[in-house]
């Protein structure tokens, strides 16, 4: 029996031992790509000795090295044609894959694996000229039947994630290896932002992969075959995910040798990691009140960029909540009730923007900058609820109508958000003085989508990611989408309309216009409050790295397929 | 011996099934519809969600799945994680694996230093070694392990890694390089855990021994003539350390689960955060596998608990009566 207690301090001993020398020992620093090119390149752990090159010489850049990057999700699959987080999407955009259209940094079409294009029969057929010296990872040459199969094999399978941008598509013709012919039913405005989002994948290696089984729906694409600058290394969830250069990329090998994503499980260790030089670029994650801190640091650059992205409180107005929500000047009002650039301030440190109306301020193209933004004026606020006949006749400080219907109101709020929950505080007392009664009820995700998808709520806190191209914003509010992803009940035969005519409208300033009238149709109907537009805030170690593009949705993204290929090492 | 023994299993095994029943049904009360949460697109439509709701079995009747459950969860089938699309055993057992490899070592020192600072405790009872030992331990078990961890962070970043169980991006010449990296990636975490760890076990040894040391047996062997340090060390500490060994068995069910605080502050790749991350994603199959695996963990810890107890104790075995 005392063997056994013996044996405790043995292996503890042991355990204590082995922990001092390895301690000891040197950090293991990452161990470049054996095929490294002949500049060596500079050992990424020890902090840098010298002081940073003064700003008048331009820093010597230099090919190689290994870029880590820090995040704190990952993405869910290799799989590109049924993906659904940002995460994936960024390490196809930046990597992996690549579509027929590219994304400029205005995030308008540009030339990428279709190298020109023409449009006939007024959009009804599409001829796109592909590229000719891609190769795919494994060797084989990428051609125009590899877009044939994939455009097909989206629809064969109803492939979720991508069937949007494809179902439209009547045919799709590989005349010769490098032209495409698209054939469409009607014409589609979007056509070249849908081929934005079309993976293309290799053909020779997905017309093996088949049936509802083992077909794409449940394949992990484990070593995933694309043609981009990139090809992938290992993943190991939630630890690494690294990355190396393709050295036959058709627009040549990029600057770096790899690239690895590093895991963190919290935020604060990743902003230390960074500041501690054991990883170089947190691409978009970095949270405002970080901001000032990292500001200060000689060695980081913060890159704040415009994001497709949004914050907003969605109002219930198909009556199924609170029905004073169905009233248009209850629901102006309490827009005039929430100051939005003093949330920006105090939630956001002044780094986002008071929003506006559905489609994004980055989105300069669409955006309609005419409409007039609803000023915080709680007297109007006050007046436009006494007009649409709500008072405090008997004095708890809550109005309420002929009806007895109190303008009472639960908001659903994620609890994951705790910026939000306090700029929820701050709009209850705002609503307080005008006399409307608001309930906070922090709750998760799927709690909340169970409430708000069978319009069972009154209003919810939520967040909206855009496209480049406007009709995913649009779309939400269309009464085709209540029970889906229309979450307010908004319900206006004109805007529907509307929409249909733009998607069939390929003049691009008839377009627009077609989609300034829709904003301020559903502006004016105020079926929602748009609270901030947010920016996408990153930062990186400006003394190794340089050369990351900026564009809107950060220096890293799922739209910029810029960067990566060519930052390079800072000598 | 063996009929104690047959007991204890069968025991167990009434249990697990109790456990797995319990974890089915749970999952499936819980509000926020899966499907719904995982395919973003707003223009999925009604029939790609029954599709895809039949593709994971989600539309069967409640009771259908639960067989499935039982006769796929014999096979060590344990489903497809709706998240990552994968299988779920394999990814619980390597997170599992990772949470071992932490815990383990953590408890071992734990058990080492709180029996050896909690046997000084209550032998000198009263003195102020005794009071220092006593206090240290209150303040570190009720330190909040992740501000504890936060704190090691501050003081030693630099010196060892902070995050990780490995460096990120490495390629290792051979296997002495990938052994050194994961130590030096666990120094930090280990000591965090132990701190916390260590000083319940130090309370709890020191309170058992006091206990034992009012024991007739004591005051015999002491009119015997025993050296102080020989009663202690062969009647005194080994009768405490019985009631240890129940309350670090109990307390192992916590240990994994309480697990996710240092994965969390330290980026370890184990399976407390791998539930955690589960329940935020509604990845119902990756839970309940996770949640299955911990409670099997737990009624073997229990029942090896029992059966070293009935070895060492004697009157456990014979049930119950004192000689």
């Amino acid at each position: 029996m005392l063997l056994k207690i013996r044996a405790l301090p043995l292996i503890s001993g042991v355990i204590l031992l082995t922990l001092l020398v390895a301690a000891c020992g040197p950090t293991a620093t990452p161990v470049p790509a054996t095929e490294a090119p002949t500049t060596a390149p500079a050992p990424p752990t020890e902090a840098p000795t010298a002081a940073p090159a003064p700003a008048t010489e331009a820093p010597e850049s230099e090919a190689g090295g290994t870029l880590r990057v820090g995040w704190t999700q990952e993405p869910d699959t290799l799989n590109p044609l049924v993906y659904e987080t940002v995460q994936a999407g960024l390490i196809f955009r930046e990597g992996l894959y690549e579509t027929l259209v590219g994304v400029s940094t205005e995030l308008e079409p540009e030339p990428l694996l279709a190298q020109s294009w023409e449009m006939e029969e007024e959009g009804r057929k599409w001829t796109l000229h592909l590229v000719e010296d891609a190769v795919w990872h494994d060797g084989e040459p990428f051609t125009a039947a590899d877009v044939k199969f994939t455009i097909d094999y989206i629809k064969e399978y109803e492939l979720p994630g991508l069937l949007s941008y494809v179902e439209a598509i009547k045919s799709v013709e590989a005349p010769d290896d490098y032209t495409v012919v698209i054939h469409y039913e009607t014409p589609l405005a979007t056509t070249l932002y849908d081929l934005q989002s079309v993976w293309i994948v290799p053909k020779h290696i997905w017309e093996g992969i088949s049936g509802e089984e083992k077909g794409p729906l449940t394949f992990p694409n484990p070593n995933p075959i694309g043609t981009g600058p990139f090809k992938l290394v290992r993943w190991e969830k939630q630890q690494e995910f690294v990355l190396e250069a393709n050295e036959d990329y058709w627009q040549g090998r990029p600057n770096l040798d790899r690239v690895v994503f590093e895991y963190f499980s919290n935020m604060g260790t990743m902003l230390l990691s960074l500041k501690e030089g054991t990883i170089d670029v947190i691409p978009w994650e970095i949270p405002p009140t970080a901001v000032d801190e990292l500001k200060e640091n000689p060695d980081i650059e913060v890159a704040m960029q415009p994001n497709l992205y949004y914050r907003w409180i969605n109002f219930n107005v198909s009556g199924g909540g609170n029905p004073a929500l169905t009233v248009k000047e209850v629901r102006q009002a309490i827009n005039h009730a929430i100051d939005r650039q003093f949330l920006v301030d105090l939630i956001h440190q002044g780094y986002a923007y008071p929003g506006v109306q559905i489609i994004q301020k980055a989105s300069s193209l669409w955006f309609n900058d005419q409409l007039e933004p609803y000023e915080f004026d709680l007297d109007l606020a006050r007046s436009l609820l006494s007009e649409a006949g709500f008072e405090d006749s008997d004095g708890d400080g809550i109005r309420e109508n002929e009806e007895g219907t109190e303008l009472a109101f639960t908001l659903l709020i994620i609890n994951r958000w705790p910026e939000e929950v306090n700029a929820a505080e701050q709009i209850k007392s705002w609503w307080k003085e005008i006399g409307v009664d608001l309930t906070l009820q922090p709750s998760d995700a799927g709690t909340i989508l169970g409430q708000t998808v069978p319009l069972a709520h009154d209003m919810y806190l939520w967040g909206f990611s855009g496209n480049p191209d406007p009709t995913f914003s649009l779309n939400i509010m269309l009464e085709r989408q209540i029970g889906m992803w229309n979450g307010s009940g908004y319900a206006n035969p004109a805007y529907d309309e509307l929409f249909d005519t733009q998607k069939e409208t390929m003049d691009q300033e008839e377009r627009q216009r077609i989609i300034y009238e829709m904003q301020e149709i559903v502006h004016e109907d105020a079926p929602h409050a748009i609270l901030y537009y947010m920016n996408a805030i990153g930062a990186y170690r400006s003394d190794r790295f340089t050369g990351f593009v900026p564009m809107p949705t950060g220096i890293m993204s799922q739209l910029n397929a810029h960067s990566l290929r060519v930052v390079q090492q800072v000598q | 011996m063996r009929t104690y023994f047959l007991n204890r299993l069968l025991q167990s095994l009434l249990l697990l099934l109790v456990i797995l029943t319990v974890n089915f049904f749970l999952f499936r009360v819980m509000p926020g519809d899966p499907v719904r949460l995982l395919f973003h697109d707003p223009r999925i439509t009604a029939e790609q969600q029954e599709r895809l709701s039949r593709l994971f079995g989600l539309d069967k009747p409640l009771i259908v799945q639960y067989g499935y459950y039982l006769v796929n969860t014999l096979r060590g089938d344990l489903g497809m994680s709706f998240f990552y699309r994968e299988p779920v055993a394999p990814i619980i057992f390597k997170r599992l694996a990772n949470t071992i490899i932490l815990l383990l070592p953590s408890v071992c020192l734990s058990i080492l230093i709180g029996g050896f600072l909690g046997s000084i405790s209550a032998w000198k009872r009263g003195t102020k070694l005794d009071a220092a030992i006593f206090s240290s331990s209150l303040l570190f078990w009720s330190t909040p392990l992740f501000w504890l961890g936060l704190a090691i962070i501050l003081l030693f970043i630099g010196i060892w890694p902070i995050s990780g169980m490995k460096t990120a991006g490495a390629d290792y010449p051979n296997l002495l390089a990938q052994v050194k990296d994961l130590l030096s990636h666990m120094v930090l975490p280990l000591i965090t855990e132990t701190l916390v760890l260590q000083a319940q076990y130090t309370m709890i040894m020191r309170s058992s021994l006091l206990d034992v040391l009012t024991e007739d047996y004591i005051v015999t062997a002491r009119s015997r003539g025993f050296a102080e340090k020989t009663v202690l060390r062969k009647y005194a500490v080994p009768n405490a350390m019985l009631p240890m060994i129940t309350l670090i068995a109990i307390n192992m069910g916590l240990l994994v689960a309480g697990a996710i605080q240092v994965e969390t502050v330290f980026s370890w790749p184990g399976v407390g955060r791998l539930m955690y991350d589960s329940i935020i994603q509604r990845d119902y199959p990756l839970l309940q596998g996770a949640f299955l695996i911990v409670a099997i963990s737990v009624i073997v810890a229990n029942l090896i608990a029992d059966l070293v107890y009935g070895y060492l104790d004697p009157r456990v075995r014979i049930g119950g009566a004192k000689h």
